[in-house]
């Protein structure tokens, strides 16, 4: 490239020019040697040409956001969707033949997962204790203390369930795509005592305890079947960031995810609450640790500690309360006493 | 720093056409190429980043969808850019409140870039950035815009004019409004204070 006409352009005029543009986004190594020889042979005139070049460098020198996290995960919800509406659109002019075989396949199904009934695992953890499982399909689950998982030993073709007690953070697999044929969406279903979460390729929180789920949205999309409420309320679709707690027979309450760590800290073993009550806080250690806990007064429950606690330990939680709120917290085996 | 763009005409041609006849593979190409590129592209109009994934989300579904009738654009990542951009400002609207009456003037969005001017060593060139930033903050949204596709995106008038719907004139006079605004501000007399101060880096850059 020659840069002898630019001797005589104004500033404006270089940051409207499209070879000079392109030579300072490129810097190939032949135009950089051209470019100091210019200014070695022009010391005076190149210094317009000079700011130009530094102009356009500093602004390219910029902060990027390319969300590499979500690469995947965004590919899978495109995938699903793509399978879906696949196989909405074959649901038209069907001969008959089909579906009689449809009926057929149906039956077959249904006897096939008669007999997998019998090969279910089962996996239970205890309290404090985290296991990571990872199910036939290759989808990801991590179990916290106190809860129990349920599932097929071996998945049949299009059709995931498994059954939830307890709280557990979910990773599920998009179905894998041989190039030129989609399969139709595979369903992957949890089921809890009050609903079912019906899902395509996501990560998503469930929390079922003492007849109370909460279910957190961090990716993808879900859709929930509630299965005590009124027809109005049957059905509910998540969105990214949402969050929905349902106890018995309330109308399920929706509102979104405050602190989408907070809700998964539990997974890697983090105690992290906001602005907790110590009624919260009890109701972790209970549940997921299975400690009792007596508190001296009643009122106590009430007490909050403002901000944010982020703790590897239930000792440190410990430490932590009696220091702010200024109690007495005394351990003794799995029995809590927590006193003015 | 700017994202490395690996831009292999040839065979984003090739993933387009084959995309286009319904593979799967291609399209996953396609996707994984752009990705990072569209992310950063919509993390300049909002920061809300589930929006700019249901973007993408949308967009390439729709791709799949309408693959029969796809023409061949001559810049695939452009023809994305223009798409998502669409989305984006098709989405934010709906989340309006207020209609914006001066059309004609500035679109209702903000255009912002971020500058990284933690990570530059050197004072002289620290101090460049912190005028030219403040200098960018003085433009319009549109002008924001078209000098991030010319000086980051590297793309002519009629591709910048193309992915902002505006006729070549328009954007020529828009760009042209917009580097006098940046010149204005980062006056060339500071400017060659600060090329003073770089000027020893050049004479040791030669000397090795």
């Amino acid at each position: 490239m020659d840069f002898s006409k630019y001797v005589n352009y104004t500033c404006e005029r270089l940051l409207n020019d499209d070879d000079f543009i392109c030579f300072v986004i490129e810097q190939k190594a032949s135009d950089m040697h051209n470019w100091e020889k210019f200014q070695e042979e022009n010391p005076y005139k190149s210094k317009i040409a000079v700011s130009a070049f530094e102009t356009i460098s500093s602004y390219r020198e910029q902060e990027v956001f390319t969300n590499d996290r979500s690469q995947s995960l965004v590919f899978d919800r495109i995938t699903a969707t793509v399978a879906l509406e696949k196989t909405k659109i074959k649901r038209f002019n069907r001969p008959l033949f089909f579906k009689a075989a449809a009926v057929f396949v149906l039956a077959m199904l249904s006897t096939f997962l008669y007999f997998n009934y019998w090969h279910k695992q089962t996996v239970e953890t205890d309290f404090g204790n985290i296991r990571e499982i990872t199910l036939p399909d290759g989808s990801e689950l991590i179990l916290n203390g106190n809860s129990k998982v349920r599932y097929a030993s071996n998945f049949s073709d299009g059709l995931r369930e498994v059954w939830l007690s307890g709280e557990a953070l979910f990773k599920v697999k998009h179905i894998n795509i041989d190039t030129n044929n989609i399969k139709p969406g595979e369903k992957f279903i949890v089921h809890c005592d009050n609903m079912d979460i019906e899902v395509l390729g996501t990560t998503f929180n469930v929390k079922n305890r003492h007849k109370k789920t909460t279910v957190g949205l961090l990716t993808g999309k879900i859709r929930i079947d509630f299965n005590d409420v009124s027809e109005e309320y049957r059905q509910l679709v998540l969105a990214p960031g949402d969050l929905v707690k349902h106890s018995a027979k309330s109308v399920p309450a929706q509102q979104r995810i405050a602190n989408a760590q907070q809700l998964t800290a539990w997974a890697s073993r983090q105690l992290m609450f906001q602005d907790a009550t110590l009624d919260e806080m009890i109701a972790v250690l209970q549940d997921d640790f299975g400690y009792e806990v007596m508190l001296g007064d009643d009122k106590l429950k009430q007490l909050k500690v403002e901000g944010e606690i982020n703790v590897g330990s239930v000792k440190e939680l410990l430490r932590i309360l009696s220091n702010t709120l200024h109690l007495t917290v005394k351990t003794n085996n799995t029995t809590i006493t927590i006193t003015e | 720093m700017p994202i490395k763009k690996v831009l292999n005409i040839d065979g984003d041609h090739k993933d387009w056409n084959s995309f286009k006849s319904g593979n799967w593979e291609a399209y996953g190409h396609i996707y994984d190429a752009h990705f990072k590129l569209l992310s950063n592209y919509g993390f300049k109009f909002t920061k809300d980043v589930a929006l700019i994934e249901d973007c993408i989300h949308d967009l390439f579904v729709n791709l799949w969808q309408k693959r029969a009738q796809l023409g061949n654009p001559p810049s695939v990542r452009n023809y994305l850019y223009k798409s998502l951009r669409n989305s984006i400002f098709r989405k934010l609207e709906r989340g309006q409140k207020f209609v914006n009456l001066n059309e004609e003037d500035e679109y209702a969005f903000h255009f912002e870039v971020s500058f990284d001017t933690l990570l530059i060593e050197d004072e002289a060139k620290k101090e460049l950035q912190t005028k030219l930033k403040s200098a960018v903050k003085t433009l319009s949204a549109r002008q924001q815009e078209i000098i991030y596709l010319r000086f980051y995106e590297g793309l002519s008038y009629d591709e910048a004019a193309e992915i902002m719907n505006l006729n070549v004139s328009s954007a020529y006079k828009l760009l042209y409004k917009a580097v006098g605004k940046l010149q204005q501000r980062v006056k060339l007399a500071e400017l060659m204070m600060i090329l003073c101060l770089l000027a020893p880096e050049y004479h040791l850059s030669r000397i090795n």
